[in-house]
């Protein structure tokens, strides 16, 4: 559990950790955007060598990438093998035993990949750089625009932050459920197909119990310091742009445009 | 001057009656306990008193105001509450935050809440751990965030609604401890949901609760000695009490002291008239 | 048999930065038949041992023996099933624990899942359940509905049904009121004494170790630091107050009139003795 990489927060002290976390999830869309231009392999490498910039920049290592990228891995192997098999055009490349592999399929591979990996390294520099409070607090205030349409801005913010500190303790309790159940004679690993759903339910159950106890434990104490969903709040955390955040939005527009329009006058 | 007037309040879950025409006044800056057994309505008075359940008959008065829909939230600006499980309420991602959860709440200024937040974070003594996360703390250090929480709201109630137990011996001394020192500076009334019958001695005032209603309340003196009651409403007696029986057994004769220091001095002046 | 602890050691997460020794070498010989209490604060190690007993954790080093097993460090251990039908761990809070849609089946889990036929399960709960003193009344209810003590009750019955000769209990009365709690300890008090069960139990309570214990283990950090009788345990209240223990009123009480010049032996540990001790200074 400890080893996940993917969405994992990396406190470091770098120049992309400081900057307001509503810039850089704005900066991370324009980049997806970007990747969907469809740029050909030109435009990828130069926004791989942003990305590579950026990393830099935030004083990540290779490796962390690397690791939030492995589970990846196993996908992009599925997908290999479906485009081998279904993608019949171009020409052959290898023939093994009579089966031939076309040079469309990896071709089309190579591609998805490329762009799978890039928006991997774009949202993991998001998360990695980003407390997941504070993501919380900018999505809020991003949303805030929209609540003309009825879109409860603050309500999804409290919804996500109540439920990212409540995973490690729903985890520790997952555990101890666990351990109890085993020592009832629960083995998860061997077993019938009944004896199994059983040692499942014998799980679940009881977690949902006790995490509808804490819910409306958790209500009660929010509500007895005052907490109001609809009334005023003063948020304690507030965000402010600075110039490196203007900045930076400038050098990712400006790189987002320009790929546009070398794209579409066919300079890539 | 009353701090807190309750006359005549019942509800019920389903159709049981979980508190039963239940009457009693609370003192300003009084620490008053309320003991029972589990399920003796104990805590739903303390739910009712803030507001967080809804009485079915009755009346409610704090700090002189009648507690109803419209003056929930101003009531709520007098009294807090620290309620038993320290987990499940750490709303905050870390300490900091928790404490600023009622102020953010009570739309306190700004410029206030830093300032607030060292105070009571200091006052609890937790200023090392202002930015550590709820699973680097132990369940005494919570329940001290949770009671700095409420007390940045200055309020002139405070509820313990059996705040200490599910703490170890050391957690629950550091806290009954931080209880006092708080009562004592700020003139606080202090209400206490517990089991602990040696704090019940220390207190100015004490309720029992049984099946939903007042069994006896007055000073723990006068309560605490009524051997036969506690018994029935399945309450612990004071080792004092115990320890007077025996006594009496041999022929010794003591006077009512609940205290154990208390008792000592006693036994060393009957020693000394020997 | 009794449960023999040589010189076990418990690091979790080894090998990663967070590695952290709970355990350091211990030694200790639990008798058969007794019901021992092990004390110690928070984070001393107290819960790391217990689940050593049932094999929920393997020790990083030294070896255990429990019952007929042997269980050796970096060496998978054989038969933990039957290891665990022998050694009933009752966890903190163990009403978590019920997820069936009746009191019976639930109980009734546990020997199922050690391979007992339906008929037999459903029979050894209710005797289970009798044991507990829960009546036939709740068998079709929901475990749900009952208050936090009979929920309690329930869960232990659904260890007790796997019938272990060793029952091991962490916290068993957090939570409780005073009255629960004791009603609680006499429970075990009852099945150590009619079923002849073995009983660890981990408590902060004093006054539990000093009514219901025969024996107590202080665990410090990581290490046993006492394990002696409770008579001598009580016996100096110096050795509790530096392992940061709160003594029982009746020894504090004991403490306190002996620092005021009272001649009381540090044998009393009961009102009526320490009663007899107080009349002898104060009358004639």
């Amino acid at each position: 559990m400890k080893n996940i990489a993917l969405g994992r927060y990396i406190p470091l002290d770098s120049v992309v950790h400081k900057m307001d976390p509503r810039a850089k999830i704005v900066a991370m869309i324009i980049l997806l955007i970007a990747i969907f231009m469809d740029t050909g392999f030109i435009g990828y490498g130069l926004i791989g060598l942003f990305v590579i910039i950026a990393v830099l920049c935030a004083k990540l290592k290779f490796d962390f990438i690397w690791r939030a990228m492995k589970p990846m891995l196993f996908m992009l192997a599925f997908l290999l093998m479906i485009n081998i098999l279904v993608i019949k055009t171009g020409y052959v490349v290898v023939s093994i035993f009579g089966f031939k592999i076309y040079s469309d399929a990896l071709f089309q591979t190579l591609y998805i990949t490329i762009r799978l990996v890039l928006m991997i390294n774009i949202t993991t520099l998001l998360t990695a750089t980003t407390k997941p409070m504070d993501m919380t607090i900018a999505i809020e205030d991003l949303l805030t625009p929209f609540k003309v349409f009825h879109v409860p801005a603050h309500d999804i913010a409290m919804m996500i932050s109540i439920a990212l500190r409540f995973i490690p303790t729903l985890l520790e309790e997952s555990e101890r459920i666990m351990k109890a159940q085993t020592s009832r004679g629960v083995d998860l690993e061997e077993g019938s197909f009944k004896e199994k759903i059983m040692a499942i339910l014998s799980l679940i159950v009881p977690l949902f119990v006790s995490s509808f106890q804490r819910a409306d434990d958790l209500a009660n104490a929010m509500e007895a310091r005052g907490y109001n969903p609809g009334g005023k709040r003063v948020r304690y955390k507030q965000l402010k742009l600075a110039f490196r955040d203007y900045l930076m939005l400038f050098v990712v527009i400006g790189f987002t445009v320009s790929l546009g329009v070398m794209s579409y006058i066919g300079v890539l | 001057m009353k701090m807190i007037e309750i006359q005549d309040v019942s509800f019920q879950y389903d159709t049981e009656n979980v508190v039963d025409h239940v009457s009693f006044s609370i003192e300003k800056g009084s620490y008053t306990t309320i003991i029972g057994h589990n399920g003796s309505g104990k805590s739903t008075i303390a739910k009712l008193m803030i507001g967080l359940l809804e009485k079915k008959s009755g009346s409610i008065r704090i700090a002189g105001m009648e507690l109803n829909e419209e003056n929930l939230y101003p009531i709520r600006d007098h009294i807090g509450i620290v309620f038993q499980n320290p987990d499940n309420q750490f709303i905050g991602a870390t300490v900091r935050d928790d404490i600023v959860f009622g102020l953010e709440n009570h739309c306190f200024p700004h410029e206030q809440m830093d300032p607030l937040i060292q105070t009571y974070a200091e006052k609890v003594g937790m200023t090392r751990y202002l930015d550590s996360e709820p699973t680097k703390l132990s369940g005494g250090q919570k329940q001290r965030v949770a009671i700095a929480g409420v007390l940045a709201m200055s309020p002139d109630i405070l509820i313990f609604d059996e705040a200490t137990s599910m703490l170890d011996p050391q957690g629950k001394k550091e806290i009954n401890e931080l209880i006092n020192e708080i009562h004592k500076e700020k003139q606080l009334t202090i209400i206490s949901i517990t089991h602990d019958i040696e704090e019940v001695t220390k207190s100015d005032y004490v309720i029992v609760m049984h099946q939903g209603k007042v069994a006896m309340q007055g000073k723990p003196e006068e309560i605490l000695v009524k051997e036969k009651e506690l018994i029935d409403l399945q309450l612990d007696i004071p080792f004092t009490l115990k320890l007077r029986n025996a006594l009496k057994k041999r022929h010794i004769h003591t006077d009512m002291i609940l205290s154990m220091e208390g008792m000592v001095e006693e036994l060393c002046q009957l020693r000394s008239r020997k | 048999m009794p449960i023999t602890f040589k010189k076990v050691s418990h690091e979790y997460s080894a090998n990663t930065p967070f590695a952290y020794k709970a355990l350091k070498e211990i030694d200790l010989t639990l008798a058969e038949g007794k019901i021992t209490a092990i004390v110690g604060a928070t984070g001393s190690g107290k819960t790391t041992i217990v689940q050593h007993l049932n094999a929920l954790l393997l020790p990083s080093a030294g070896e255990i023996e429990v019952v007929d097993k042997v269980i050796k460090a970096k060496e998978k251990p054989k038969n933990l099933k039957s290891l665990r039908k022998q050694v009933g761990l009752v966890f903190q809070f163990p009403e978590y624990q019920l997820f069936e849609e009746t009191i019976l089946k639930d109980v009734a889990f546990g020997p199922k899942n050690f391979g007992v036929p339906e008929d037999d399960a459903i029979r050894i709960a209710k005797e289970s359940l009798s044991m507990v003193g829960i009546d036939e009344s709740f068998y079709e209810r929901s475990p749900l509905d009952l208050s936090g003590g009979q929920k309690r009750r329930v869960a232990i019955a659904g260890i007790l049904a796997m019938d272990p000769q060793v029952l091991v209990l962490d916290e068993p009365t957090a939570g409780l009121d005073p009255q629960g709690a004791k009603q609680m300890m006499s429970l075990f008090q009852m099945l150590n004494q009619k079923y002849q069960k073995t009983v660890l139990v981990v408590t902060h309570d004093m006054e539990h170790v000093l009514d219901y214990c025969d024996e107590v283990v202080v665990v410090e950090n990581g290490t046993i630091v006492m394990h002696t009788s409770k008579q001598e345990f009580f016996q100096d209240s110096s050795l509790m107050v530096r392992a940061n223990i709160n003594p029982p009123a009746i020894v504090r009480m004991r403490t306190t009139l002996q620092e005021h010049g009272f001649d009381i032996s540090n044998d009393v540990l009961d009102l009526d003795s320490l009663a007899k001790a107080i009349a002898k200074e104060v009358l004639l």
